[in-house]
């Protein structure tokens, strides 16, 4: 029927059209005949209308048809939808029915009033809006309840299409005074609603209000009572008394039949009792049967649902859970979102104490039909083996899978056994044995499980007797490989030369060969690169490719503590559903708020977080997914991309070689300490470019040097400049690393600006600011008096590191080669890295993540860091903690319990203040951490800007920072930030460090 | 966030056409959900899983949440970083509104024909996106149509009809938005009957995983409790039962409160059908039948399943039908079966021997005895998965999870002793998850 009528709605538009004219004149019929054929007609045109066919041409007949039998109220319902639909669409005409609904507005009765209010304040007509605004008056102070909410409702609406009209009319203000005093409690929920969204939540929630409604919730209906909830989560009690009130009398809504209630009560014991470690320990276990009852509902939706809440509370403490592995199991007929969300659960609920269950019902769900669960259920084996310390049994699972399962199992067991062994290398002895025998190389297709076969045979090929033979059937099918396979094969060949030369010398030559013929411009880099490297110096090649396997102390998790907590505060939200901020997946709404509200000083906006977090998250992914080496290929893309894509075609090859490898020494000088941060991942970032925060300042130069070399051959003249840098690189290592070694410690002196403008403009021209290159030269020039800070002996390391992570296509290099430069005391020095970083990162990184093209601010950067070598041994060792965790309610109990340590207070030009605050102060909270100074508010209003900033030593001595940033309101001689530091730390020379770590940081950010 | 604020609900059929639509908010429009069909519903078919990714998606900045209900798709949208239980929930409540009343289930024949009375309701349930009352007992008396039962054509009589008894209903209208406020909502004022009479129907449905050797894994009891109140004026009822449960939730007639504090579920019901309360239990569970598989692989080409069931519970008692689902190897060819009770066959599409039995008495044991003859497979080492053993049953009278009412009383203040009640008390057993691993 419906395609029929798509097909010729001109045919029915005039037919209904005629129908109608002919109802509106036709009197022979009896009343009741003639309201029977109108509604018969009414209902076609709405079926029409919700078919999606055009029925606006109608207007003019309808509205007579239906003013003509009045009284009728299904008649009229049908009317007002249909203008509601068609309202905005043809205004003029809709202009007609204004009258009738205005006179309905003030029938007697209560139903047909609310009802032509609600259509009224539907037509969404600026135009209207004067007709509109007497009736929602007159409804706010109806008699009956109906019209009253009705009339609450109308006022949101006009809200949205003028909020003037709102204001002028004191419209917030009628609401707010029946929400304070009316008797039905769906007028109170609507007024409610209405309010939460034209307020901030938190201002609404007074006491008196919150216990009013909290004392009357049982009347509500259910959804009212979620609303009420909803207000009393924002609500912040004055003691815990009061808290323990609350709970007392929310505690029976947990059994409420509606999950809604029960999950809303859920949030408000969570939020109440943020801030009271036992209390919330309470609530935790309190809450736990509730959801258990949830998560056993028949409508998989819910349970879906509720599942992801109670995964986001396991994530945070997993402890509470640790004892219901069970209720979590899956059940056969569980659709599958719900079974990948239970195991996402098992996986964050496994413990010593319940790890052989769990990992025993996963190996029951990986022989599902499903690949799909099966799959899923061995990654989910392999995450556990990484989480849980005691990883012997589940080991023998994984390889169980390896053993007889079939070509998918497999493929996953391998992937996860590579993560297992760089987590746990010791192990390799027990599991690589068999390896041999899979047979991998014919059966497993998965380009992923077949590098990872690749990776772990290169690295514990000396465990597997003929890992050089089992790689020869890769090498032969080199070409066909996918690239990822391709590197990860390079790379194995390479450290198998080191291992086993004997036998793995024609697998490399073979693989080389390959290699260095490839299409693929990483696959190609890498080959080029290996060959080089063998050729000038066999040891340093081992030191970079073969190093001893670093192990990897943890990977990094995808979210952010700060975004966890934006999740957190905004439990039962779809931001909970979808594990990430509101953000992230909703448009800043455009209306908002009645007035500007101010920043709160609370968690920073989500994004934020995640800008913030962004190099982290990076890193980690790689890491998981595996050492730089095979994976790396997807995360270099851009820089090396470039670099080397360009080359090729303007230069020989062997010239080209060269040059990059110089190239690379220089980017990657400083990279040593990245690699030390973290592990093979430190180097994937560097391959990433942008804000690898906590990898280092190699990992970030290289991506740069790559670049700026890169396009040099191709370019030609361009290229001139950098020239000298090159030299030292082919000089000798040991002179190169004299030159850039220091990088990231050494200071750069002064000079350096003066020098910098010297510089030959052109690099800058062409490929942007290319910092990366230029200041080696004067590092070179500055290093010998400094040299003997450095040990010499790390010096060769960090400078291979850095040389590979420049080279950057492989981050897996980079990794490798950082890992043996990465001594202790460089890690030391990582946390100084940052304003060097600033530099090369800029041009590369993610758009909007950092600031702007600041080559010469950066600089300066350098300069800071010049004194910061010197405090820092005089002290205790100062360390921060990367991954230091500071909820903003522990911050803020901390405040306000520690006295001020430090104060200081300094100029800040108005470009400064303009720098700082640029980007919703994404830049400089993002420059900071990457000294692992994590921020836990920013914002404020120009003038007036407050940071509130954490750092956290591997000892766990907490540093807390405010800093007051007053801009010069007359835009003038700019302003002043004043920082005061607090913590518990009684070493006085440690705070000395963090003290001058933190204006070294402060300063390296402002321009010049 | 707290602006959870749907823009609109759509009814869709299962191939995604758009049957019903109502926007509340003017941030969506038809394109949007269109854009559900072609990159939700057929991206599912795709990837040859049906109803598999998840509920909530989001495309753009629009999160789509939907859930099926026969041969029907409800979907709500938001820009907003909104409430998903709330959201689910209330579209269940709008189904079961629906349902109520249709007086028959919400499909798409039935959406067909009532579109008008839908979008009436609607439009009284939401308001700006924000979910008003959803009550069906205080929503029929605000809006008197009546569903259409059938396909008995557009135009029914009911109009008429509601016309007849306007009077009455216009009475009963003006009390509708009173009884919102009362403090007893769902029940309204002077409801007589000739004979008072109360049913109430424990419905426990048993999970339970077992190991091959009858050791159980894990296992749980579901329970509800539906009552049909046909009771005059206004009853209060007390309702006591041990205290087997580990977590309970209740009618919103039941006041909380009083159960907390003494564990009486104490309510004043709504006239007719109704769910009192859910609750879960996990421990003191009697299982109704023990499962003893043995199953073992003969060579490549065969197999031999011995499984016998034995009932527990007592022999006045006797389970409704029966089936045992025994599952095989892919390549099997053929069965050959020999079963004590009732009757077994091989069913390739569900790959199983499936055994069932029209009655099954208490204390009694039956065995199934297969021989499987399976093809030889040309793959090398491709292990079969021995899925579970899955069981489905009902056990009228049977209760698994030791749960009792232990009294029920019903007080009436104005008539007092002058109140005489009719009360039915029943217990069903029902299989959920019942199963054995081989």
């Amino acid at each position: 029927m419906s395609e029929n009528a798509r097909s010729k709605p001109r045919g029915e538009l005039a037919e209904l059209s005629a129908q109608l004219q002919n109802l509106c004149t036709a009197g022979k019929r009896s009343d009741k005949e003639l309201r029977a054929a109108k509604k018969d007609v009414f209902k076609k045109v709405i079926n029409y209308m919700t078919l999606g066919m055009d029925m606006s041409a109608l207007f003019p007949m309808m509205t007579s048809c239906a003013n003509l039998s009045s009284d009728d109220l299904v008649l009229k319902k049908m009317l007002y939808l249909y203008l509601t639909h068609y309202a905005t669409q043809t205004p003029d005409l809709a202009l007609l029915t204004i009258n009738q609904l205005q006179k309905d507005s003030a029938d007697h009765d209560p139903m047909i009033r609310g009802l032509a209010l609600r259509s009224l304040c539907s037509l969404r007509v600026t135009n209207f809006l004067e007709y509109v605004v007497t009736p929602i008056m007159a409804g706010l102070s109806d008699r009956h309840p109906y019209v009253r909410r009705t009339a609450v409702m109308g006022v949101l609406k006009v809200y949205h299409i003028d909020p003037n009209t709102v204001a002028q009319q004191g419209m917030v203000e009628r609401v707010k005074r029946l929400l304070g005093t009316d008797t039905d409690v769906q007028v109170i929920a609507n007024c409610l609603s209405v309010l939460m969204q034209l307020e901030p939540p938190a201002r609404l929630a007074e006491k008196v209000l919150v216990y009013s409604l909290l004392n009357r919730i049982k009347e509500f209906s259910d959804w009212g009572q979620c609303q009420v909830l909803e207000l009393a989560s924002y609500y912040v009690p004055s003691s815990e008394a009061e808290v323990y009130d609350m709970l007392n009398a929310l505690e029976d809504r947990m059994g409420h039949v509606n999950s809604a209630v029960v999950l809303a009560t859920i949030r408000v014991f969570l939020r109440l009792t943020i801030n009271m470690t036992a209390t919330h320990q309470q609530v935790l276990e309190r809450i736990r049967e509730p959801l258990k009852t949830l998560i056993s509902r028949e409508d998989a939706p819910t349970v879906y649902a509720a599942l992801c809440h109670v995964l986001l509370l396991a994530q945070r403490a997993p402890m509470i859970f640790e004892g219901d592995c069970i209720a979590f199991f899956c059940r056969t007929h569980d659709p599958w979102f719900v079974k990948k969300v239970k195991l996402e659960i098992l996986t964050a609920i496994a413990s010593s104490n319940n790890v052989y269950d769990i990992v025993t019902e996963l190996t029951e769900y990986a022989r599902d039909i499903s690949p799909t669960m099966a799959r899923e259920a061995v990654r989910a084996v392999g995450r556990i083996a990484l989480a849980v310390p005691d990883s012997g049994g589940i080991i023998e699972r994984l390889l169980m899978f390896l053993d007889g399962g079939s070509e998918h199992l497999i493929a996953e067991a391998l992937v996860a056994l590579k993560d297992v062994l760089r987590r746990y290398p010791d192990v390799a002895a027990v599991c690589v044995g068999g390896l041999g025998e899979l047979g991998v190389h014919g059966a497993i297709e998965e380009p992923a499980a077949r590098a990872a076969y690749v990776w772990i045979l290169g690295q514990f090929g000396t465990l597997v007797p003929d890992a050089p033979y089992l790689l020869e059937a890769f090498a032969h099918t080199f070409a066909a490989e996918e690239p990822p396979v391709r590197l990860a094969l390079l790379s194995a060949a390479a450290g198998l030369f080191f291992r086993r030369p004997p036998e793995a010398k024609p697998l490399l030559g073979a693989v080389l060969a390959a290699g260095t013929a490839d299409s693929d411009v990483e696959v190609r880099d890498r080959a080029l690169l290996y060959y080089r490297l063998l050729r000038a110096d066999p040891a340093a090649a081992e030191r970079v490719i073969a190093p001893p396997l670093m192990t990897v102390p943890w990977f990094s998790e995808t979210l952010s503590g700060e975004a966890k907590d934006a999740i957190f505060a905004d439990f039962n939200s779809l931001s909970v559903v979808f594990n990430k901020p509101a953000a992230s997946f909703i448009e800043r709404q455009a209306y908002h708020s009645l007035e500007a509200e101010p920043e709160p000083p609370a968690p920073a906006p989500a994004t934020d977080l995640l800008a913030m977090e962004a190099p982290e998250l990076l890193g980690a992914d790689r890491a998981t997914n595996l050492l730089a080496d095979t994976d790396g290929a997807d995360l270099m893309g851009g820089p090396t991309g470039d670099g080397s894509g360009a080359g090729p075609g303007g230069g020989g090859a062997a010239d080209l070689l060269d040059l990059d490898i110089g190239g690379l020494g220089l980017g990657g000088g400083p990279s040593g300490p990245m690699g030390s941060g973290m592990g093979g991942g430190g180097a994937g970032m560097g391959g990433y470019g942008g804000p690898a925060g906590p990898g280092g300042p190699g990992g970030m130069m290289g991506p740069q040097a790559g670049y700026g070399m890169g396009p040099g051959p191709a370019g030609g003249p361009g290229f001139a400049p950098p020239a000298p840098t090159m030299a030292p690189a082919q000089a000798s290592p040991l002179d190169l690393l004299g030159g850039f070694g220091p990088g990231p410690m050494g200071p750069p002196p002064p000079q350096q600006q003066l020098q910098r403008p010297q510089q030959p403009p052109p690099p800058h021209g062409m490929m942007g600011p290319p910092p990366g290159h230029m200041p080696p030269p004067m590092h070179q020039q500055q290093q010998p008096p400094r040299g003997p800070q450095m040990p010499p002996q790390q010096q060769p390391g960090l400078m291979m590191g850095g040389g590979i992570g420049g080279m950057a296509p492989p981050p897996g290099l980079g990794g490798p080669g950082g890992m043996p430069g990465m001594p202790p005391p460089l890690q030391q020095q990582q946390p100084r890295g940052p304003p060097p970083m600033q530099a090369p990162v800029t041009p590369l990184g993610p758009p909007g993540a950092m600031r702007g093209p600041g080559g010469g601010g950066d600089l300066l950067g350098l300069d800071g860091l010049g004194a910061a070598p010197a405090p820092a041994p005089a002290s205790q060792e100062l360390v921060l903690n990367p991954k230091a965790r500071v909820s903003p309610a522990e911050f803020q109990a901390e405040w306000k319990r520690l006295p001020a340590a430090h104060s200081s207070s300094l100029a800040v030009s108005a470009a400064n203040v303009a720098a700082i605050t640029a980007n919703n102060h994404r830049d400089f909270t993002t420059h900071m951490t990457q000294a692992y100074i994590h921020t836990i508010a920013s914002g404020g209003q120009s003038p007036n800007f407050r940071y509130y900033f954490y750092g956290q030593t591997v000892t766990g001595t907490l540093y807390l920072v405010e800093m007051l940033l007053r801009a010069d309101p007359s835009g003038g001689a700019g302003g002043s930030a004043t920082t005061t530091v607090k913590t518990a730390s009684p070493d006085p020379g440690q705070l000395a460090a963090f003290v001058e770590l933190w204006s070294n940081c402060l300063a390296g950010f402002m321009l010049a | 966030m707290a602006c959870s604020a749907c823009s609109a609900i759509y009814f869709l059929n299962l191939r995604g056409d758009i049957l019903l639509e109502r926007k509340y908010k003017d941030d969506v429009d038809r394109e949007i959900a269109e854009s559900f069909r072609d990159r939700i519903l057929n991206a599912q078919h795709q990837n040859a899983s049906p109803g598999q990714s998840g509920p909530i998606r989001t495309l753009g900045s629009v999160t789509f949440m939907y859930l099926r209900h026969s041969d029907i798709y409800v979907l709500m949208l938001t820009r907003s970083n909104g409430n998903a239980m709330l959201s689910f929930r209330f579209m269940t409540s709008l189904v079961s509104l629906f349902q109520s009343y249709f007086e028959g289930d919400l499909n798409e024949s039935s959406i067909r024909s009532n579109f008008v009375l839908m979008y009436e309701l609607l439009d009284e349930v939401m308001d700006y996106g924000l979910p008003q009352i959803s009550d069906p007992a205080i929503l029929k008396t605000l809006i008197l149509q009546k569903g259409y039962k059938s396909e008995g054509g557009l135009l029914g009589t009911s109009a008429s009809e509601a016309a007849a008894k306007k009077a009455k209903e216009a009475a009963a209208a003006a009390n509708a938005t009173l009884a919102v406020t009362g403090a007893v909502g769902w029940r309204r004022e002077g409801i007589k009957y000739k004979r008072n009479e109360i049913f109430l129907d424990i419905v426990e449905q048993v999970n339970v995983l077992m190991s091959q050797n009858g050791t159980v894994l894990r296992n749980d009891v579901v329970g509800r409790i539906q009552m049909k109140c046909f009771l005059s004026d206004m009853p209060e009822l007390r309702l006591g039962l041990n205290d087997q449960m580990q977590d309970a939730t209740f009618h919103q007639c039941v006041n909380l409160g009083a159960y907390e504090s003494q564990k009486v579920v104490t309510f004043v019901p709504p006239d007719g059908e109704f769910e009192l309360m859910r609750y879960r239990v996990n421990d003191g569970i009697t299982l109704p039948f023990k499962v003893l598989p043995v199953i073992s692989e003969v060579g490549r080409t065969r197999l031999e399943a011995n499984v016998s069931v034995r009932s527990t519970f007592s022999n006045k008692m006797q389970a409704g039908p029966v089936v045992v689902l025994v599952p095989v190897p892919d390549n099997t060819a053929s069965a050959k079966l020999l079963v004590t009770a009732g009757r077994a066959k091989y069913d390739a599409t569900k790959k199983a021997l499936v055994w069932k039995m029209s009655k099954f008495v208490g204390g009694a044991e039956h065995t199934l005895r297969a021989e499987v003859t399976l093809v030889a497979s040309t793959r090398e080492k491709k292990a079969w998965g021995r899925p579970p053993i899955q069981m489905q049953f009902q056990v009228p009278m049977l209760g698994a999870s030791g749960l009792r009412v232990q009294y029920l009383r019903v007080v009436e203040r104005k008539q007092g002793s002058a109140y005489k009640v009719d009360k039915w008390v029943r217990k069903l057993c029902k299989s959920g998850d019942y199963l054995v691993r081989i």
